[in-house]
């Protein structure tokens, strides 16, 4: 057993360490974009040990005025409540994302090993005790017991480390029962990317739920300004409003274990820590029997095919060349097809308009979704930036994005400047189905505004789209990465820095087409004239933007070798 | 056909030349994965491209489709220049690479299509020798699926019937009986010595000696990146000692023939 967990320690530890190192075979862009792309983890672990030694130092100061009764424990309590609840979730989303295939190849490579399955499913929940928010977690509540036993409270120490032990299994066995039954979900790629797709559209749907919050706050305030009474927050209200079940928390129960401590109720904190330890076993247990089913169906998903006939379109787009054309369906077909994609598709336009009704409930909070209400054509130029930003996985990685794709292109007779142009086409046709998508949401929730103002907002993303092709062919050839759009995670993420020059680029561009459109309605009050003056604006765009595509795709030809490379991952 | 010997490599001389290369080589830093190859594969030939792993097969072959650019010497496809005028090359040239390079999330049928528009085919030519190649691939079943839900043995033969597609006239194949079942090889092997009978040429790497010597006419054999030996395998056979299989040839000539090496003692306790 300690073999085995030695070996996957090592195992980790030695492919973060050739990740960073890379084959040999790159050139020194390549590597110079390899050392920028880990510019990010480095200062996401610098953040970490700062947070982690802070964690430390406020549970360990949280301890000590506990048990020197300075400050009511409730209070200290409720924020170790807050911290571990917080803690679950962000694990709860991050068990949730998609296996890389490095993690499913693992489980293949370590059945063929002579390791017990109990024992492999024992190392991987163990394994799990390493991750960063367990360890963040686990040093702030090892501390708050230190802080008790320094400030006199010994017993109560003792049964605050027990009781950070639980919450740290619960937490790990609560991890791997959700990373293995996410990994079973992704052995089939059609269930895996279903899943995705619906787990992120029912977050991203949830995260409007502290408006419903801030709606009875609202209501609170209202009171409070009727009555001329002033409430302060208080944790016994708090936790009388909170229902039964929440006492099986592994925070509440955590909660309540410490406080029952520190007022020395024995029943209740056995009470307390056979919670804990009995969610602990029972995440154990169901995260066996996922762990045994995905070692079953490791090979064995397999969809039946049926009998059908052979159907292909291929379209031509218009003042392009076919081989321009076959690049821009194939662009966009594989980026529909993909859970980015779709999602890039789907989410922005619906997304906006349901924070829109949503907000305009409460106009103290959403002053803007009033307005956006009365001015349709300004919401959906907020869609219109959203999508582009959304878009920034295919428009920023245009050529990596395309993995094995890319080498048929590359193996193919297309010319430099017919594959950029097919990107560029294809990006287009991607982001106007969103668009289109985010049209309709707008028009659905906000049909006000002149049809001038509608119409420029349109063309107004034809004009920041143009501008921004000659930036995105440049820096997609210059950093590709290989990533994997079935990802919605980092994995699918372009390299760091044309995502960063996209972000502020967007805003740059937008800024002029905006600023047309605000001026000739709310100065000049002649919508029309923002449509002619962004209609001006796209022509002149337009005539800049074609000749710099041209130029950008030179930058496609002299990384050939190293797309290739990219390509191939290799 | 005039035959004679420098070194290690064999040259002929007038003849048509459908890959021809002078001191080909690529390095990639310090390590030399090609080192000045002069590669002569004749037209209309089935020309076996051998070597151990790592010996500058693929690399070759992705040097000789463009996917790589080479550190030094130069070479001509079919009379063409590729470094001057790559599209025109690959406008006659078919690959199936390593990777096989598919677009997961387009099915079979459109993958096809994709490359008949890109080499500039009508409609019509696209459709027919789509159904014709998926019917005798036996594809038909999984043509409307995403090629990401195709097995190893299906997409290369989804790869290998994109590169026929356009009738290019010369195939470079990296490897592509590897992990085909035995009636899809059979039918692979017919139709390339179709396509050769028919005045194209192949240029195929492949581990596996019986599908060469069964295949193929002449051979090159390449070892640390070196090309080792070259010819119609019939003149290489009557060089090498009598009654000499292609293996005991191969291994001959990359040194490995009659390996004394120790057998691992651990291993036989």
């Amino acid at each position: 057993m300690i073999r085995a967990l030695g070996a996957m320690s090592w195992l980790r530890w030695r492919l973060l360490l050739n990740t960073v190192r890379g084959g040999r075979r790159r050139d020194a862009m390549e590597r110079v974009s390899r050392v920028m792309a880990l510019m990010v983890p480095v200062i996401i672990a610098a953040l970490f040990v700062g947070s982690t030694l802070t964690m430390v130092i406020l549970g360990f100061i949280g301890g000590h005025v506990v048990a020197s009764g300075s400050i009511a424990p409730a209070a200290v309590v409720f924020i170790a409540r807050l911290a571990i609840a917080i803690i679950f979730i962000a694990v709860v989303l991050l068990a949730a994302g998609a296996p890389g295939q490095t993690t499913l190849a693992r489980y293949t490579r370590l059945l063929v090993m002579p390791i017990p399955r109990q024992a492999l499913h024992l190392v991987e929940v163990l394994a799990n005790v390493a991750d960063p928010w367990q360890i963040l977690i686990g040093a702030a509540l090892v501390a708050f017991a230190a802080g008790l036993a320094a400030g006199g409270q010994a017993g109560a120490a003792a049964v605050a480390v027990v009781a950070a032990l639980l919450v740290m299994a619960v937490l790990a066995t609560l991890a791997a029962a959700l990373g293995f039954l996410v990994a079973w979900l992704f052995r089939s790629r059609r269930r895996g990317e279903l899943f995705t797709l619906v787990f992120v559209m029912v977050l991203s749907a949830l995260s409007f739920a502290p408006v419903f919050f801030s709606e009875g706050l609202e209501d609170r305030q209202r009171d409070e300004r009727r009555t001329g009474t002033r409430r302060g927050f208080s944790i016994e209200e708090f936790d009388r409003a909170l229902p039964v079940w929440t006492r099986v928390l592994p925070s509440e129960a955590y909660g309540r274990v410490i406080l029952q401590t520190m007022t020395r109720d024995a029943g209740g904190v056995t009470a307390g820590l056979v919670v804990l330890a009995a969610e602990a076993g029972l995440l154990f247990a169901g995260s066996a029997a996922v762990h045994r089913r995905l070692i079953q169906s490791l090979e064995g998903d397999q969809r039946r095919r049926k009998q059908r006939g052979v159907a292909v379109r291929m379209p031509r787009v218009p003042f392009i060349g076919p081989a321009a054309s076959a690049v821009a369906w194939a662009q966009y077909r594989t980026a529909v097809r993909s859970v980015r994609g779709r999602l890039i598709v789907l989410l922005p336009g619906p997304l906006l308009a349901m924070m829109t009704v949503l907000f305009r409930q409460i106009p103290e909070e959403g002053r803007w979704a009033v307005a956006a209400a009365e001015h349709g054509h300004l919401l959906l130029g907020a869609g219109i930036v959203f999508c582009f930003y959304s878009l920034q996985a295919f428009t920023m990685n245009m050529f990596g994005s395309d993995r094995s794709g890319l080498t048929l292109e590359l193996l193919v007779p297309i010319d430099d400047r017919q594959l950029a142009w097919g990107k560029v086409v294809g990006c287009a046709l991607v982001l106007g189905t969103a668009v289109l998508v985010t049209l309709v949401a707008c028009v659905a929730v906000a049909p006000t505004g002149s049809p001038y103002s509608w119409l420029a907002a349109l063309i107004g993303g034809v004009a920041l789209y143009l501008s921004l092709s000659p930036v995105a062919v440049w820096l997609s050839a210059l950093f590709p990465v290989a990533s994997d759009l079935s990802k919605t995670g980092s994995g699918g993420n372009p390299h760091p820095l044309p995502m960063l020059a996209g972000t502020f680029l967007v805003m740059a561009a937008a800024l002029p087409i905006a600023l047309i459109i605000v001026l000739a309605q709310a100065w000049l009050g002649r919508p029309f004239l923002g449509f002619l003056g962004v209609l001006a604006w796209t022509g002149l765009v337009t005539a800049i933007a074609i000749p710099l595509v041209n130029v950008a795709a030179n930058a496609v030809g002299s990384r050939r070798e190293n797309l290739a490379l990219i390509a191939q991952n290799t | 056909m005039i035959l004679w010997k420098t070194g290690t490599t064999l040259y002929y001389a007038a003849m048509e030349w459908a890959v021809q290369s002078r001191g080909l080589r690529k390095a990639f830093g310090d390590l030399v994965a090609v080192d000045g190859i002069d590669l002569a594969v004749p037209s209309g030939s089935f020309y076996g491209f051998l070597g151990p792993n790592g010996a500058g097969k693929s690399t070759t072959i992705k040097c000789l489709t463009g996917l790589l650019a080479p550190t030094g010497g130069s070479f001509q496809i079919l009379g063409l220049d590729p470094q001057a005028d790559p599209v025109a090359v690959k406008q006659k040239t078919g690959v199936v690479p390593e990777d096989l390079a598919l677009f997961d999330r387009l099915t079979g049928a459109e993958t096809l299509a994709f490359v008949g528009q890109v080499y500039g085919l009508d409609k019509a030519s696209v459709r027919a020798r789509s159904a014709e190649l998926i019917e005798l691939m036996d594809l038909r079943s999984a043509a409307n699926d995403l090629v990401a839900d195709y097995s190893h043995g299906m997409r290369k033969k989804i790869a290998l019937s994109a590169a026929l597609l356009p009738a290019p006239r010369l195939l470079f194949l990296d490897e592509p009986f590897e992990g085909i079942d035995a009636i899809a090889s059979r039918q692979i092997k017919d139709l390339l010595l179709y396509y050769v009978q028919g005045g194209g040429t192949v240029f195929l790497t492949s581990h596996i000696l019986e599908i060469v010597e069964r295949l193929c006419n002449h051979i090159g054999i390449i070892h640390k990146g070196r090309l080792v030996a070259q010819g119609p395998l019939a003149d290489l056979r009557a060089e090498a000692a009598a009654g000499q299989s292609l293996e005991e040839l191969f291994l001959a000539t990359v040194g490995a023939g009659a390996s004394a090496a120790p057998p691992l003692e651990w291993l036989g306790r």
